[in-house]
């Protein structure tokens, strides 16, 4: 049994690097597993859906804890499974009071610019000036509401999740505010992002996943990120080759479309080539993503630290696609009645592919304080299923 | 006395250790492992099942918990209201009956939310909302109807009067007590037709007014104005909110369903309507003593027009014309003479 930890990470120059890690096969590691089955999920899914139904709703709470238990129980480490203690009541009073202060807000600034329109009818410049101002105002109001949300709902669902009967944690009471900026920054550059072509993004995405790993805590012990800016700049522009084939392969259809697109004999061959051109696009686009997100996973938890236990993800571009585009066949030929076997198969296929080691070490954390955050923000959106869909390290 | 092991986590440290459970017949139940004795009332402690296959776990006051390797203990908690109402999720969650159960409480919730609940909701909606907002509604969608669809009539001025006329005939008319406005329109896309938009605005195409004699235009002019006066266009829109909110409900799983039993759904509203419009056509034929043939000729010659469709009527918005005669023609036999 290994002595319990203190709540620091281990020394600084054990930073692990190179992807084909062989160390892993040595050191006494452990793998996640996934015992979930799709027979028995397909009828939780299938009792939740019902009860939604017949209860107009009020029961989605329910339903999604429920769900969530399920998967996080079906988790595995060691033997032992995730917990995830929640109280759906508490969500849906959530859901009304945020869902009913999201809406006033909605209306007054709907009614603001509605009445600042109708007051200045025949339209100035300074009634456009105005208008924007009121846009400009409601936007920054929902900015700065969302990233509070998200942040609240981060800290609950960590706060909520544990493991051997230790709490997880997100940042600290204190610590909310800074959270706070830090989740408007975060969200502010995402946006500026937009104009820099991307440029920026691999420095959002590296940003972003800092954030949320290096205020995470088990117990006592918080995790650490070791990635730099530029390793995701580097797996961003090993992957930019796919992403320009994407972009360029309707490129020699447009190119010819505009060259001989008069000629009436030209154009039916031309548009069926645009059309091969723009399936050759969106399939190298699935590869770029497939490709993008396996390498980021595999980044990501090798530069996780968390106490003296190091992660190694084995996840492939390859398998990655082949899941997806079954996925998607599969979802659609069943008109979407094989949703429960493809969220228990990705489930399986992206938890079992990550190693935990050294499995001895399980044992020895320390509990922290435990804290009460409110259930507000999670009964309003499940905000950080939705925007950090791209990462599964919410665990 | 009933006993189980399991795996003792205290809450303060990851670590794990092997127990057994003690439940003594005086109300108390006793731990024992490695360096551990403790001693707890029955009533204190709670039981917590995940959904699924898993480990139930015991929770103690303190925040200690056991991962129960057995169900040997789980007879004592029965019969708390917790656990029972716990017990009845996981019973539909997992036994066969419990399947079954969902299944049919799903399938008779969405029926009677689709057939009874969002009509009910569309009309007290519809009926709420003032006529002038309404034609606003309308000639809003007017105007974007005319920069898509529609091109301006090219019938003489002569024609128009006409049509004017046929309108006046339905228009003072009890049930439908509303203005009505006529809008004349020439539409290539949409060929001989006529719409019913909210607010008793009515477009009819050049095509259909070149193809119908008095009767017929005046049997569709009432069948839109029986769209109008039960308020069709507008019970459409929130019967369509409602039926996207009610789609919402089933998450993301099932996208490709969802669009699918909507259209389904929509259409079979949209047939219901189309034949209370149809009664509307035939009664006001009725009142101006003209024969219902003049409805059911302009139905053939506009099915001719479009040619017949070999659809089978879910996927139609409007029933067949032989169903549509049918019905309009038992409507009439209800009617007083
Ligand atoms: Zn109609």
């Amino acid at each position: 049994m290994a002595a319990p930890h203190d709540g620091h990470p281990a020394g600084e120059g054990t930073t692990s690097t190179g992807e084909s890690d062989d160390p892993w096969r040595d050191l006494q590691s452990t793998p996640l597993s996934f015992s979930g089955r799709t027979g028995e999920y397909f009828q939780i899914w299938l009792a939740n859906l019902a009860l939604v139904v017949a209860t107009c709703g009020l029961y989605t709470p329910w339903a999604r804890v429920r769900s969530r238990q399920y998967f996080f129980a079906q988790t595995r480490l060691g033997g032992t499974g995730f917990e995830y203690r929640v109280n759906p009541r508490a969500l849906l009073v959530g859901w009304f009071v945020i869902g009913i202060g999201l809406s006033l807000i909605g209306t007054f600034s709907d009614l603001l610019a509605s009445a600042l329109a109708s007051a200045f009818l025949p339209m100035g410049r300074r009634e456009w000036l105005a208008i924007l101002l009121s846009l400009t105002l409601g936007l920054v109001l929902q900015w700065l509401i969302l990233s509070w949300l998200l942040v609240q709902s981060m800290r609950y669902n960590a706060s909520r999740t544990l493991f051997r009967n230790l709490h997880f944690g997100f940042g600290s009471q204190p610590e909310q505010r800074s959270l706070w900026r830090e989740m408007l920054r975060l969200i502010a550059l995402a946006v500026l992002a937009i104009p820099s072509f991307g440029l920026l993004w691999p420095y959002v995405a590296w940003r972003w996943r800092r954030f949320q790993i290096r205020h995470r805590r088990f117990g006592a012990t918080p995790f650490t990120f070791t990635a730099t800016p530029a390793d995701y700049r580097r797996l961003h522009l090993r992957a930019l080759p796919l992403l320009l084939l994407s972009l360029g392969s309707p490129a020699p259809a447009i190119g010819l479309l505009v060259a001989y697109g008069d000629q009436q004999a030209w154009l039916a061959p031309l548009v069926l080539l645009l059309l091969l051109g723009i399936m050759m696009a969106f399939l190298f686009g699935v590869v770029w993503s497939c490709w993008l997100e396996a390498a980021a996973a595999r980044l990501t938890w090798r530069s996780i630290h968390l106490g003296p236990l190091r992660f190694h993800c084995t996840w492939t571009a390859a398998e990655l696609l082949a899941l997806r585009l079954t996925n998607n066949a599969v979802l659609l030929f069943s008109l979407g009645l094989a949703w429960p076997w493809v969220r228990i198969r990705s489930s399986r296929y992206r938890l079992e592919r990550i190693l935990i080691s050294p499995a001895g070490a399980l044992e020895g954390f320390l509990g922290g304080e435990r804290e009460q955050v409110s259930a507000l923000a999670e009964g309003a959106f499940s905000l950080e299923d939705s925007l950090a869909g791209v990462i599964d390290i919410s665990f | 006395m009933l006993h189980s092991s399991g795996t003792y986590y205290d809450g303060n440290t990851s670590r794990g250790v092997p127990v057994q459970v003690v439940a003594q017949g005086d109300g108390r139940v006793v731990l024992r492992g490695e360096g551990l004795e403790r001693d707890e009332a029955l009533a204190d402690l709670r039981l917590e099942q995940p959904p699924g296959h898993a480990q139930p776990c015991l929770h103690w006051p303190d925040g200690g918990m056991v991962e129960l390797a057995d169900p040997q203990l789980l007879p004592l908690f029965a019969n708390r209201s917790a656990t029972r109402i716990q017990g009845a999720l996981q019973w539909t969650e997992r036994h066969p009956a419990g399947l079954v159960a969902a299944l049919l409480l799903g399938i008779a919730s969405l029926t009677g939310l689709v057939v009874v609940g969002l009509p009910l909701l569309a009309a007290g909606v519809s009926a709420a909302v003032p006529l002038s907002l309404e034609r606003k509604l309308g000639t809003t969608v007017l105007a974007e109807l005319d920069k898509t669809l529609l091109q301006p009539s090219q019938l003489p001025p002569a024609t128009r009067m006409r049509l004017q006329g046929l309108l006046k005939k339905i228009q003072p008319l009890p049930p439908s007590r509303r203005s009505l406005e006529l809008q004349l329109r020439r539409s290539s896309l949409l060929g001989a037709n006529a719409l019913c938009l909210p607010g008793g605005v009515l477009v009819v195409t050049d095509g259909l007014v070149r193809l119908g004699s008095d009767d017929e235009l005046l049997a569709v002019l009432a069948h839109e104005a029986g769209h109008d006066h039960h308020r069709h266009p507008l019970q459409m829109l929130v019967r369509g909110q409602g039926l996207a909110l009610v789609a919402g409900l089933f998450g993301d799983g099932g996208k490709a369903l969802q669009g699918l039993s909507q259209t389904l759904v929509r259409n079979a509203y949209s047939r219901r309507f189309e034949l209370e419009a149809d009664r509307e056509a035939v009664a006001t034929l009725r009142r101006w003593n003209r024969p219902p043939e003049a409805f059911f000729s302009i139905l053939d010659k506009l099915e001719r027009e479009r040619g017949a469709t070999k659809l089978p009527s879910i996927l139609l918005t409007h029933p067949s014309n032989q169903e549509r005669e049918a019905r309009a023609r038992a409507g009439l036999r209800s009617l007083p003479p």
